[in-house]
């Protein structure tokens, strides 16, 4: 396991620390590791390659 | 062959709604008239606050001119569903506003997620690549001209495409016009 330090805009904090107080969340720690895992998911290489290479059939012989 | 040589031949009837990454992207190249063909061209307020903050130069180029739009708020449900799932920023989100009221639109993003939502709701959406590349299929660049835009991409912009996924784009684009 490692650590990470990082700082977050006070608004962000602030959210995140609403999160916690109503219960979504245990912790910071529980929050952050969600969001990373979460963003993790979406910005998959291969995800982002297909959209690239779909671009490429589009441009060259996409119609509009 | 010119900037402005075979516009007229192009049917101006698609308008593009903008998040703010094929913008800057394009604008480092100085290539943002590869958009000029678009019908119009759309931006909620919230990309043009973050593209005036980053690059303001972009939005003041003499022959692309951006609508900017109030985008609707709070989101539809499904939009604001998956904009929630999927981490989405406050311009992705109204850019994804924005083509609900424009359907026919193309929707104009490099980020995956925000992509994923648009054609998740069913409009289509594109990037600085095949915008760079539908050049040649507009008549606005030669193949040529395009080759160079995409050589220039690594060093010349901030849009990260891993060097062989670059290299596989460069090889396809010469196969497909027979050049060595």
């Amino acid at each position: 396991m490692k650590s990470i330090c990082a700082q977050l805009p006070d608004q962000v904090y602030q959210e995140v620390k609403s999160l916690i107080d109503k219960g979504w969340f245990k912790n910071e720690d529980d929050i952050i590791l969600e969001a990373l895992r979460r963003f993790l998911d979406i910005h998959k290489i291969e995800l982002m390659e297909n959209f690239v290479r779909e671009d490429v059939e589009w441009g060259l012989h996409g119609k509009e | 062959m010119s900037n402005g040589d075979c516009m007229a031949k192009n049917e101006r009837t698609t308008a593009a709604i903008c998040d703010a990454g094929p913008i800057i992207h394009l604008d480092e190249l100085n290539r943002l008239d590869l958009l000029s063909d678009f019908h119009s061209l759309i931006i909620p307020k919230s990309v043009q606050i973050e593209i005036t903050k980053h690059r303001p130069q972009a939005l003041q180029h003499a022959g692309v001119i951006f609508k900017v739009i109030e985008a609707a708020s709070p989101p539809e449900p499904k939009l604001l569903t998956l904009s929630k799932a999927l981490l989405l920023d406050k311009g992705e989100i109204e850019s994804l506003s924005l083509i609900q009221a424009n359907p026919d639109a193309i929707f104009l993003t490099d980020d995956a997620a925000a992509r994923l939502a648009g054609e998740e709701l069913g409009y289509k959406a594109h990037g600085t690549i095949g915008i760079i590349l539908r050049a040649i299929r507009k008549n606005m660049r030669t193949p040529k001209e395009v080759l160079e835009l995409l050589h220039k991409i690594p060093k010349g912009t901030t849009l990260f495409l891993r060097p062989a996924l670059l290299e596989e784009i460069i090889q396809k684009v010469k196969k497909e016009y027979s050049i060595k």
